[in-house]
């Protein structure tokens, strides 16, 4: 399973780009799994498409993994309570 | 209220937030702060950005947007405030100003492409530096301390260790969570609940709620939950529309001003704010909810924890029957009392009842002395009438003040921008700002203040190899303070710098003309010189100061407020100007005199003692020339009927009233016919009604229907002491 490493900046403009590259992971029927440890700067646009992410893979019965994340994306998962959202699966 | 009013208001809030920043920043480089100074940076500037965005200032948010993440990297601890960072961000701040100047005045907005470059390079600094760069050491033991951001918690508890259930991973994670569900709020249970639903486009303009929630936590609040509720499926996800929605809770000792403060200018978002226990009954039900995990249930690996799909989860009710739930507005009272509350009123309005008082005032002693002509004069609702209208008038006059920091917070600027100027090294301290004076004294002090801190600088302050070969430290020292004193302000600009050269501003006043080779002159004298028109004593002119077009202007300036400049210079050691102003325009104390036929007021605060005098005391020279004894010293007397060219009035001193006056020159002593009572007067200004008449700081309406002149005592004898053999035989229209 590839890992697809997350960039170091997940802002607003990162968005759209992460939604169509997760977007083309699970329509490949593939896993999701990604590589936190390069984040430096996050924000909700992203936040909210890896947590539409991982329900999308949770419907579809494939794994979903977010490994080693940075500080910076570590805290921001934790101060918006979506631990659970973006936790592992299958 | 229509756009432009609330833009206003935005502005108006600008400099407030500038003027806060400033005060932050003169904390940072004493090294007296902590994360809250940092915070407070940040979160003024973050409210700038968010009222841009709403009022379309968009090169000015664009500015804020990546001030505001440098900011936030350092306020968090990723980055450590080096003085080269704090340079940069000072610096980044001087240009804000400009921003918000250039948006307020429909200007061009400065050209900030290498300061955005700069931003973004110190953004992206690889590693902190070590701790011995930092600006000081108690900045990096403050911010180390357990801090009342989020962030820091998590810097504290990362480095936990391990439960060690063998799963690998050795961050602390688990720790991690279970110290994020410490609850947050008082044990008693009637802390706040907050509900925050970011609206859809809460993301444009470079909107980033998250921030709202790392703010709320700096203020103690503890998020609790995450609404996906409202989170569509990947493909339906528009990727720059909002839609997570939080509840945090928060301390009951958090004011809910403050709470509120946090979403200032964030236009785009359903805040509900409720105190008590039971307050998660009145959340929106339907809502799914994703909670934290259970700490216990968390595995020790460097992934997220596992967990199935967010489930919809009914927020926990508080069982306690006792705690109340108040809606916003029936809360709003409790931190009412805490709160210093505010609102804004336009100055016109302000002025009319300023002028309205006055008028009040006016009408009020003419009724005293309509009544005191029928033996009336006497009665106590006369006595409580007085006393009122005098309290009502000094709560009117209370409202104009305004504290002097309005006027201080723009001089570490003008500093900045002198140290680069001159390569000179300056420590600004700043004392009394909290002061308060009447707001056109605020308005028109700051032309005259600046010329006399650029001139501290540029002539007081010497070059930092002057100063170190005269054994002094490198950096100098420029203190700026106000204080009241005497029912005046003081505002003091001093400097520790090289002094006054009498000696070289005695040669450069014979030189220009200014004085006679053989003039014999006091140090006092001397140093009064400076403020002599065209004189200057800088080697080299400068584009700072030094031109001698200036300081004679500060004296005008000062003395049009009422204000007057005395100089305290030691060589060698430095100078200190102060200039003493009155509280307030609008009213003054003053001596109701007569001349002849004429009635004046002569300000109470020039006047030393008032006395009938013996023969013996007054000392003639030639025909109209006198001088008091006044305890061994003498001092000319000043008659006002000749300079005014007053007929009718008492020419013989020794039959006359004289009051010693204090003036700019000294003491002087002013002759006339008699004292009619000593009051408070309300200034009707002659620029506005009439023009400007030189020797009259204005006029006012007595009990008696009847206009005074109001004496310019400064005026009048700086005339009299230049051609003290020619009064002015008419009032002259000053130029």
């Amino acid at each position: 399973m590839p890992v697809h490493p997350l960039p170091a900046s997940l802002d607003t403009s990162a968005a759209s780009p992460l939604r169509h590259d997760l977007i083309a992971t699970l329509d490949r029927g593939e896993a999701i799994h990604l590589d936190g440890s390069g984040v430096a700067r996050v924000g909700q646009a992203c936040l909210q498409v890896l947590a539409a992410a991982q329900a999308c893979a949770v419907a579809r019965g494939v794994g979903f993994r977010l490994d080693d994340p940075s500080d910076a994306l570590r805290h921001m998962i934790a101060l918006a309570r979506l631990e659970s959202a973006l936790a592992p699966n299958g | 209220m229509n756009f432009d009013e609330i833009q206003q208001i935005f502005f108006q809030e600008c400099e407030e937030g500038l003027a806060t920043m400033e005060g932050n920043f003169a904390a940072v480089r004493q090294g007296a702060y902590d994360t809250e100074t940092i915070n407070t940076i940040f979160r003024s500037v973050h409210s700038i950005k968010g009222g841009a965005g709403a009022f379309g200032h968009e090169r000015l948010q664009a500015f804020t947007h990546e001030y505001e993440t440098l900011l936030d990297l350092v306020r968090n601890g990723t980055l450590v405030l080096t003085p080269a960072l704090l340079g940069t961000i000072v610096s980044a701040f001087d240009m804000l100003s400009d921003h918000v100047a250039a948006a307020r005045d429909g200007g061009t907005p400065p050209a900030d492409g290498a300061m955005l470059a700069r931003l973004i390079e110190a953004a992206h600094a690889p590693e902190p530096q070590a701790a011995q760069d930092t600006v000081t050491e108690a900045a990096t033991v403050s911010t180390g301390a357990v801090g009342n951001d989020f962030d820091d918690l998590f810097e504290i508890c990362a480095p936990a260790p391990s439960t060690g259930d063998g799963d690998g991973g050795d961050d602390g994670f688990d720790d991690l969570f279970a110290l994020c569900e410490t609850p947050a709020t008082d044990e008693t249970g009637d802390g706040w609940h907050i509900t925050l639903v970011p609206g859809p486009t809460a993301l444009d303009h470079g909107g980033e709620p998250l921030l709202l929630l790392r703010e709320l936590a700096a203020l103690g609040a503890e998020v609790t939950s995450c609404d996906l509720g409202n989170l569509p499926t990947l493909s339906d996800l528009h990727p720059e529309r909002a839609y997570l929605g939080w509840t945090l809770t928060a301390p009951s000792s958090v004011a809910e001003d403050d709470i509120r403060a946090v979403f200032e200018f964030m236009g785009d978002v359903d805040l509900r704010i409720v105190r008590g226990a039971n307050a998660e009954d009145e959340a929106p039900e339907a809502l799914p909810i994703a909670n934290a995990p259970e700490a216990a249930s968390a595995p020790m690996t460097d992934t997220l924890p596992p967990s199935s799909a967010p489930q919809p989860v009914k927020a926990a009710a508080s069982p306690d029957p006792a705690a109340t739930v108040l809606p916003p507005e029936a809360a709003a009272p409790r931190t009412a009392a805490a709160a210093v509350q505010t609102i804004r009123v336009d100055l016109d309005k302000l002025d009319r009842l300023v002028n309205l008082v006055g008028e009040l005032v006016i009408t009020q002693a003419m009724l005293a002395q309509r009544l005191s002509e029928h033996q009336l004069g006497g009665i106590s609702e006369l006595t409580d009438l007085d006393h009122l209208t005098r309290e009502l008038q000094e709560s009117t006059m209370a409202i104009r003040a305004q504290p002097m920091k309005t006027v201080f917070s723009r001089v570490p600027r003008i500093i900045r921008e002198l140290e680069v100027e001159t390569g000179k090294r300056v420590r600004l301290d700043i004392e009394g700002e909290m002061t308060e004076v009447d707001k056109t004294v605020v308005e028109r002090i700051g032309e005259p203040l600046t010329h006399l801190i650029r001139n501290a600088v540029d002539h007081g302050l010497e070059t930092p190899a002057e100063r170190l070969a005269a054994g002094k430290p490198e950096e100098g020292v420029v203190t700026l303070s106000a204080a009241h004193h005497s029912g005046r302000i003081v505002i003091t600009v001093a400097d520790d710098g090289r002094g006054i050269d009498r000696k070289r501003v005695r040669a450069k006043a014979v030189e220009r003309g200014i004085i006679a080779a053989d003039a014999i002159l006091t140090e006092e004298e001397i140093d009064n010189l400076i403020f002599a028109p065209g004189f200057s004593t800088a080697s080299t002119v400068s584009n700072i100061s030094g031109r001698g077009v200036g300081m004679d202007v500060v004296r005008k300036n000062v003395q049009a407020l009422g204000g007057r400049i005395g100089i305290s210079s030691q060589l060698g050691h430095g100078s200190s100007f102060a200039l003493s102003l009155p509280l307030t325009l609008a009213v003054l104390d003053g001596m109701i005199v007569t001349v002849g036929e004429q009635t004046f007021v002569i300000p109470l605060g020039h006047i030393v003692e008032s006395l009938r005098p013996d023969d013996d005391a007054v000392k003639s020279l030639g025909a109209t020339a006198s001088l008091l004894d006044v305890r061994g010293s003498y001092v000319p007397v000043h008659r006002i009927a000749e300079q005014l060219g007053i007929a009718g009035a008492i020419a013989d001193p020794t039959q006359a009233v004289l009051i010693v006056v204090e003036s700019d020159h000294g003491q002087a002593v002013l002759m006339v016919d008699s004292i009619q009572d000593q009051r408070q007067v309300v200034v009707k200004s002659l620029e506005a009604n009439y023009e400007a008449i030189h020797g009259l700081a204005g006029a006012t309406i007595l009990g008696d229907g009847r206009v005074a002149l109001i004496l310019d005592v400064d005026a009048l004898i700086s005339r009299w002491r230049r051609d003290p053999r020619h009064g002015a035989p008419q009032l002259e229209l000053a130029a």
